[in-house]
């Protein structure tokens, strides 16, 4: 029996939707370029010295990595990229696909990118995973709320903004299926 | 027919709609099994097995008998309590042999369909997995005709990752790594041994290590190496004639005094943005087999 129980893993997100998603690079989070077009992203790290309370770590990228990071401008979606992807290194769907979604994960898990997800849509499954996704969302700030990480009125406020979402996404389904 | 896509695996062509994916594949040798899915189910599976060429022992295969040791075996393997519910039986004519099938359920419904290859001897076992509101007619309108399981060809077709390319019949898919962006595949016949490999953002690799010379002394991959063992790599020299990067080493048997050849060759394939590379090793008159596939290597990516 594990000692500490499994963190509970987000609902997961439809390809489709997933494909649609666009990619947003984290405000804090600049990046340089050399000669070559060889890019260098650059992220503040608080040091915790009231001297020098912040340091830049460096993360190099490869001639691949540097084209495709040139080209996350917070409007066009993974599947415009793909396509782009397709045309620019010769490579099927698939390759494309695959390589891109890599080389997202690597930058979501590093919080340097966010995906910034399409609204559902209607009539599909994409509306019940949205609500989960939501809800989920709710139970995080709950847990977070116990631990004193968030304060009440961001809380009430955040929740009721959840519910709200919730609430119009079951109406707008209900309308159209009635 | 815009809409399909032609697959070519293991000795086998056949047509499915476009974006469909080779996602899962084994044997080569005496026996060949490959699953087609779509972007969300499994779709379709094709096994086939080399019947005994030796008459004496060679018996009758019945498809029928085939579908229905395959379905009893399907929910032994599944757990599934009782018999399946075989719904429907019938035939149709797939590459001029005649065929046998059953639609059955299981979670979804399944048709399996079976036949002898007469001219390839090999038994094909065929499954397709419909959805709610699929209709087998309307799948084997397209699934039927595009299906080939022999050719008056000397080469057998293969597509593989967008890449296609053919192999002199005879030799067998043997050893495959069917990595993205990197894939390797290994064909041998009796002592002779085809290989090829390549990989992807050539154009971008290629700026990095300036010359394929230097790439290959670093990003062989070791899979080539244990094929073609005893290659000395930093012998790779480029021929100014081809204009591709060779290694060649010759052997003559002692006993025979026949000439057995192991080659490597290197290339950038601008058009495609891939470095290939091919091997032979074998005797040297069927070296051409090697430049046959060489010859037949396109880049299709859709």
């Amino acid at each position: 029996m594990p000692l500490f129980g499994k963190k509970k893993e987000p609902p997961r997100i439809s390809p489709g939707r997933l494909y649609r998603s666009i990619p947003i690079v984290n405000p804090k989070v600049r990046h340089e370029e050399d000669a070559d077009g060889i890019v260098t992203i650059l992220i503040p790290v608080p040091t915790g010295d009231p001297k020098k309370p912040e340091r830049t770590a460096r993360i190099k990228l490869d001639a691949i990595g540097s084209k495709v990071w040139k080209r996350i401008d917070g409007k066009t979606p993974l599947n415009e990229m793909v396509q782009w992807m397709k045309q620019e290194f010769m490579l099927t769907e698939r390759e494309a696909e695959v390589s891109l979604s890599m080389f997202m994960k690597s930058l979501v898990d590093k919080k340097l990118v966010a995906l910034a997800l399409p609204p559902p849509t209607p009539g599909t499954p994409e509306v019940q995973e949205e609500i989960e996704r939501i809800r989920f969302e709710i139970e995080e700030l709950e847990k977070a709320f116990k631990k004193k990480k968030v304060d009440e009125k961001t809380f009430r406020d955040l929740k009721e903004k959840y519910e709200q979402a919730i609430r119009e996404l079951e109406e707008k389904e209900a309308g159209g299926k009635s | 027919m815009e809409n399909f896509e032609k697959e070519y695996w293991l000795e086998v062509e056949l047509q499915h709609p476009k974006g469909w994916v080779l996602a899962a594949e084994s044997g080569g040798m005496l026996d060949g099994y490959f699953r087609i899915d779509s972007k969300t189910a499994a779709k379709l599976e094709v096994k086939w097995e080399k019947q005994a060429s030796d008459r004496r022992v060679k018996a009758k295969v019945q498809p029928m008998v085939v579908i229905n040791k395959f379905i009893e075996d399907y929910m032994t393997r599944a757990k599934r309590k009782g018999k399946a519910e075989v719904y429907e039986r019938g035939s149709a004519r797939i590459c001029g042999h005649n065929a046998y099938f059953a639609k059955w359920r299981d979670v979804g419904d399944i048709v399996t369909v079976s036949w002898v290859c007469e001219d390839e001897n090999k038994v094909f076992l065929l499954n397709y997995y419909l959805e709610p509101g699929e209709k087998w007619e309307d799948v084997a309108s397209w699934l039927v005709p595009g299906f080939i399981c022999h050719t008056s060809e000397k080469f057998w077709q293969y597509r593989l990752i967008g890449v296609e390319f053919k192999v002199p019949k005879g030799y067998a898919l043997q050893t495959r790594k069917l990595l993205l962006g990197r894939p390797i595949v290994v064909f041998k016949a009796g002592g002779k041994t085809l290989l090829l490999h390549w990989s992807t953002f050539a154009r971008e690799t290629l700026a990095k290590y300036k010359s394929i010379v230097e790439w290959a002394k670093k990003e062989v991959p070791k899979e080539v190496v244990s094929v073609m063992k005893g290659l000395k790599y930093d012998k790779l020299k480029p021929d100014e004639k081809t204009g591709r990067v060779m290694l060649e080493e010759t052997e003559r048997t002692f006993f025979s005094g026949k000439t057995t050849v192991k080659t490597l060759r290197i290339w950038h394939d601008t058009d495609s943005n891939r470095i290939f590379l091919t091997g032979y090793s074998g005797p040297r008159e069927n070296i051409i087999d090697l430049e046959e596939l060489e010859k037949s290597i396109v880049f299709k990516p859709e």
